[in-house]
């Protein structure tokens, strides 16, 4: 950012959001979303141990996170980020609204204590692994720390870096032999409009992706969606395969969020994309 | 004198070996997984697990010490497991900017801690000392990161005097690449000058109660010739001690000034290494840095020779 600000370099792609006020009516500087899915930060919860490999306490975590406190905590601004509740993210061609009434009805902690002791909850602990390099993850991992403690559940935070965060998010087992409950992490939100291609999106369990969960209608729908013949179907599909998420849980969302980028005013011919800046045409005036 | 050298030399070898063992167990006790980090986020269990055997890394960490100590004594200090290139290229290509704060940091601080404290000294308990040590203590006291963001904001964003950030290199342009060393080395320069220059003073006080000094005085000998010829030349001994170890501690703190100002050296090589668990590039820096370290001390031991006739190996 002082490199921007003293002119030694023309553009920074994601502009921290603890920066933004110190470029805030600069005329020197312009910020811009060039990416208008943003990113999305979702929890996967493990499927196979205890206690989410209940529905019901699945359920409760849809209760517990309220994405506005998650995304404020972060990023401040409201302009910056929004909470969403469709699977394929909001703002992307498969966005819908089936079966997000638990989104609606916002933040209830009551009814996750609830539902955790639906699901048999017994006392034993739930461990966050809080990602301490990103502070959106860091500051997300808190919270749902301290609501699920407030919902009733033992939590252990554990902190790690990323490496550390791969590396054991890849053990299957329960806690007590060095498992986990839950990690959080983030993908473009262009990336969730695809079911085929976002690898956490299958349900296949054991054989998918971290968090590992099981359902065989999503699969038959993520088939289907696959195969259809156009862009209607496959919406139709979504609508349908979100119908079905919310209701066995795969994960969930902590938020979708805008990241500006930040340039030098006179700089000329950004085009905004999901994902990537293309600089080809980018010039100074 | 070349007994003493080989013996310290034998010594050395053992050293490094102790450390290779050391930093290759550490490094396999932490939690993180280099494969799991090169397949990123999307890869799934069973991609990580493939790209883990293409590594090497699910053999027995006996075979994996075995296979790269072995490249090491042929001097091939490995490749590195996320961009595929040889340990020794990378360390080569990033040594001259950390070489170049490193040097500028001592040209910069040797000089001005040896006159503080020489001063200091000399003017023991007036006012002089006092602001002379108390800078001392501040320097010592301040993080590099904290100098080092203090600095970019009044010389760089305020003033506008100085570059921000970044990294010249000396064959492109030697006039820039001496400005953008500027603010980095006087960062790491600040805590280095306290300490030699607190070392100084102190050991320069007790060389000018000595009988000598007084007989030099008794002498009419003028303070500056007392000072200089016959105080620091006794005083040397702990001084070039301390900058020997000082340089040691410049190794580590060029990790946070070069993370601070973007240059592209030796200590962002480590950085970035070890946070996507590059196990080569980490093990390959620090045995060159223990090497580096344990040579200096080796040096540092010799220079006694000249700065102390009494004192022979």
């Amino acid at each position: 950012m002082s490199a921007l600000l003293a002119g030694e370099i023309d553009f920074i792609e994601r502009l921290s959001p603890e920066m933004a006020p110190q470029v805030a009516g600069n005329p020197r500087i312009r910020t811009e979303v060039l990416n208008n899915t943003g990113s999305i930060g979702w929890l996967r919860i493990n499927h196979l141990q205890a206690p989410f490999n209940n529905v019901k306490a699945r359920q409760a975590m849809l209760a517990l996170i309220d994405q506005n406190a998650v995304m404020q905590a972060t990023f401040g601004d409201p302009k910056s980020y929004k909470p969403c509740g469709s699977l394929f993210g909001c703002g992307t061609t498969m966005e819908n609204d089936a079966n997000i009434g638990w989104f609606k009805a916002g933040q209830n902690i009551a009814r996750a204590r609830q539902l955790f002791q639906e699901a048999g909850y017994s006392g034993q602990p739930v461990v966050i692994m809080q990602q301490t390099t990103s502070p959106v993850m860091s500051n997300s991992a808190l919270l749902i720390a301290q609501w699920l403690r407030q919902a009733g559940v033992t939590v252990e935070l554990v902190p790690l870096d990323w490496a550390g965060i791969v590396a054991r998010r890849a053990r299957r087992g329960p806690v007590s032999d060095g498992g986990w409950s839950i990690f959080l992490t983030w993908a473009s939100g262009s990336a969730y409009n695809n079911p085929i291609t976002l690898a956490g999106h299958a349900a296949t369990g054991e054989r998918g992706w971290f968090g590992w969960p099981e359902d065989a209608r999503h699969e038959q729908l993520r088939d289907a969606w696959a195969n259809a013949p156009d862009m209607a179907a496959r919406q139709r599909i979504a609508r349908d395969m979100q119908e079905n998420a919310w209701n066995f849980v795969p994960h969930v969302y902590l938020g979708q969020w805008f990241d500006s980028a930040a340039m030098r005013s006179d700089v000329r011919g950004i085009i905004g994309l999901p994902d990537l800046v293309p600089f080809w045409n980018v010039a100074r005036s | 004198m070349a007994s003493y050298i080989l013996k310290r030399l034998g010594s050395t070898a053992l050293v490094l070996f102790l450390v290779s063992i050391l930093v290759f167990l550490l490094l396999r006790l932490a939690p993180g997984d280099p494969a799991a980090v090169i397949a990123g986020d999307n890869a799934s269990p069973e991609q990580i697990a493939r790209l883990r055997a293409m590594l090497g890394l699910d053999d027995a960490l006996p075979i994996q010490f075995v296979r790269w100590f072995g490249q090491v004594l042929q001097g091939n200090l490995g490749v590195s497991v996320y961009s595929n290139e040889p340990v020794l290229s990378l360390i080569g290509q990033r040594a001259e900017a950390t070489l170049s704060i490193t040097f500028t940091t001592l040209l910069i601080a040797v000089p001005l801690a040896v006159t503080m404290g020489v001063v200091a000294a000399n003017r023991a308990g007036t006012w002089v000392d006092r602001a002379l040590m108390l800078f001392a203590v501040a320097g010592f006291s301040l993080p590099a990161f904290v100098v080092g963001y203090l600095l970019v904001y009044v010389f760089a964003i305020q003033l506008q005097v100085m570059p921000v950030q970044g990294y010249v290199p000396i064959a492109e342009d030697v006039g820039r690449w001496a400005w953008h060393l500027v603010l980095p080395a006087v960062t790491l320069g600040l805590i280095y000058t306290a300490l030699i220059a607190r070392i100084t003073r102190a050991t320069m006080i007790e060389v000018l109660s000595e009988d000598f000094i007084r007989t030099a005085r008794a002498k009419g000998l003028p303070m500056k010739r007392i000072l200089l010829r016959h105080a620091l030349r006794n005083a040397g001994v702990p001084i070039v001690t301390v900058i020997g170890i000082g340089i040691a501690l410049l190794i580590g703190g060029v990790v946070v000034t070069e993370t601070v100002f973007n240059i592209p050296g030796i200590g962002r090589l480590v950085v970035d290494a070890i946070a996507r668990r590059d196990y080569p590039v980490i093990q390959g820096v620090i045995l060159v840095c223990s090497a580096i370290y344990v040579l200096l001390n080796l040096l540092t031991d010799l220079s006694y020779t000249l700065i102390d006739p009494r004192i022979s190996y």
